[in-house]
């Protein structure tokens, strides 16, 4: 496992630029209709909007969940790992565990009748999709902080303010950042989903591309949509990347 | 337990001032939100305060009004829908508004809260399952068949039945494909650290890309290969529909079955294989007596993975025409109908609950067996 973790780390350097580069390079206008209009499966003229507004409205909903779900999830988290709270912990834990096995399209669609059609219940589905991960790795690694570490910094006077702050939360960053990446990059796969509820994105153009049956219209966006996970995915593996 | 039960009693004491019951001319039209008889408000607010009373005071009890609470919920959601379309045309719509909503969820909570109350005392934990009884007769004898979504499921009735079949469908065969495929790779893999490394590489690669873009991106090339071999495409083989989505989903399942094999062959202890090796195991047998039997729990954790990763792809795959339980979602979508939206995400979401406790139980099971044996 030890070569797994190291190769794919060598790997993830390497595709940090490879993906974001090829990103940009199919937004540029005309690239991606060139490629694809000669493979003869339908033809993409220009998109209004443009395909940059696309992928911006995507990156944007997915970066706005991350901050929220980065405000709610790391108090909650850290609430619930203190002293004496074990059965709101559990409870913490039963409901991520929930989140973890309904499926995406189920939490977005009953969204739509609290909030109605456009990006507003996509944001509230991916908050809600979104706080899983980055809950259950901030349990996980807040509750993984060695006691001896602990013991260690309350002998040395530190209140527990400064426990949590200059302890507990350095320690668990790791774990804590990788439960970010998967937060994120899943969010970028339910963020397509949404433009089912009207979320816009780079879903949009797969899903016209379905209700057209024009098949270049769908590869367009999923090649966008692809590609903008794994250039996410790709950035925040240098920022989790153990040092 | 307090700070739990206190978080359940929240929404039921809200819940019990908000409307309950939305009622509407015909499934589309906009209505008018009807509240609870000040009895039966009463009622709900007393039932929300007492588990929190029970355990402070008998917390082996606690289960007694959580159980009453959510039965209550029920039983009024049904009565009360029912009373709403009295003298109503026979389109006329009643479903649950966000009073009903909230109070099913603090009673949700409050039934949790006093299952861990049960656990405390050491009691039984039968006690935490009767509530799902009580739901079941109250669905069983008619009680809630005024509800809108179980008005739109009885119009829909076999149709819905064929749906949730194709879903299973769906499911069982991607997953089957997945381990069948995912499990002799796992095999080979796992001697070889390259190889490992690789095919995990891959795997979590593929799992990176959003399953609508796996979807959309797998109707280009099978469309082309069905032009190509008029065969392929009487086999069923096309852009749109059934296999587009089985590929993907398959695609998808493989990971946590590879990766959780590769793990799990891994770490069987090198004693236990070496011991097997002493008594003279040829490396089959080492394989099937040793390896095996002590990788099987963690893989299995894999496969549930995959399973209920696989329910949530299946909802967005029927957008390619692969049906299933998502065709609800997104014909309810499509013409703001709720109930029809309600009639499959949730099928859906109860169905990956239930593939997830399923497997889960198995897991146990076998994890004992297992561990019996050796």
């Amino acid at each position: 496992m030890n070569a797994a973790r190291r190769t794919g780390g060598r790997l993830g350097n390497w595709a940090a630029l490879l993906w974001p580069a090829l990103l940009l390079i199919c937004l540029i206008p005309g690239v991606l209709p060139g490629l694809i209009n000669p493979l003869g499966l339908g033809n993409v003229g220009a998109f209004e909007p443009p395909l940059w507004r696309l992928t911006l409205t995507h990156l944007g909903l997915v970066l706005l969940s991350c901050v929220i779900v980065l405000g709610l999830g790391l108090p909650l988290a850290v609430a619930v790992t203190r002293a004496r709270r074990d059965a709101l912990r559990q409870l913490a834990e039963t409901l991520v565990g929930l989140g973890q096995t309904v499926p995406t399209l189920a939490v977005l669609a009953l969204a739509v009748p609290v909030l109605g059609f456009g990006w507003a219940p996509t944001l509230l589905g991916l908050i809600a999709y979104g706080l899983v991960p980055v809950v259950s790795n901030a349990v996980v690694g807040l509750r993984g902080v060695s006691p001896g570490a602990l013991d260690a910094a309350r002998g040395m006077g530190m209140s527990a303010r400064q426990r949590l702050w200059r302890v507990e939360l350095p320690l668990a960053r790791p774990v804590i950042l990788a439960g970010v990446r998967t937060s994120t990059v899943y969010n970028v796969g339910t963020a397509t989903v949404g433009a089912a509820l009207g979320a816009g994105g780079l879903g949009e153009p797969i899903i016209n591309g379905l209700s057209q049956q024009n098949t270049a219209l769908v590869l367009t966006g999923a090649v966008l949509a692809a590609l903008l996970a794994l250039s996410l995915d790709a950035l925040m593996s240098l920022f989790a990347a153990p040092h | 337990m307090q700070a739990v039960l206190l978080l359940a009693a929240l929404p039921m004491l809200a819940g019990a001032w908000l409307p309950w019951v939305l009622l509407r001319p015909n499934r589309l039209a906009p209505g008018e939100y009807l509240r609870l008889p000040p009895v039966w408000v009463a009622a709900l607010l007393v039932l929300a305060l007492l588990p929190l009373a029970a355990a402070r005071w008998r917390p082996a009890l606690t289960w007694v009004p959580a159980t009453l609470a959510l039965l209550l919920a029920v039983w009024l959601l049904g009565t009360r829908t029912g009373a709403a379309l009295v003298g109503q045309a026979a389109f006329a719509r009643a479903s649950a508004a966000s009073g009903a909503w909230l109070t099913l969820l603090g009673a949700g909570v409050a039934l949790y809260g006093a299952r861990l109350c049960t656990r405390a005392a050491g009691r039984p934990a039968w006690t935490g399952l009767l509530w799902a009884a009580g739901v079941g007769a109250l669905l069983l004898n008619g009680t809630l068949s005024n509800w809108s979504v179980l008005v739109e499921a009885r119009s829909e009735g076999p149709r819905w039945v064929q749906e949730l079949a194709q879903h299973l469908r769906l499911v069982s065969t991607a997953l089957g494909l997945a381990v069948l495929i995912g499990a002799p790779l796992a095999v080979w893999a796992s001697g070889r650290e390259r190889v490992a490394a690789a095919v995990l590489g891959v795997a979590n690669a593929v799992q990176t890309i959003p399953s609508l873009a796996l979807l959309g991106l797998l109707i280009a090339p099978l469309s082309a290969l069905a032009n190509a071999f008029p065969a392929l495409r009487s086999a069923g083989v096309s852009g749109i529909g059934v296999a587009p989505a089985l590929t993907a989903m398959t695609l998808y399942a493989l990971l946590p079955v590879l990766r959780n094999g590769v793990v799990a062959l891994l770490g069987v202890p090198a004693g236990a294989v070496d011991a097997a090796r002493g008594m003279g195991m040829t490396a089959a047998q080492r394989f099937w007596r040793v390896e095996l039997p002590l990788a099987l729990p963690v893989w299995l954790s894999g496969v549930r993975q995959a399973a209920v990763l696989l329910v949530g792809v299946a909802a967005v795959a029927s957008l390619i025409g692969a049906g299933g339980l998502g065709t609800y979602i997104f014909k309810g979508l499509q013409s703001a109908a709720t109930d029809l939206i309600l009639l499959g995400a949730v099928p859906a979401a109860l169905l990956a609950v239930a593939v997830d406790a399923a497997l889960r139980g198995l897991e146990t099971l076998l994890g004992r067996r297992l561990g019996r044996a050796a």
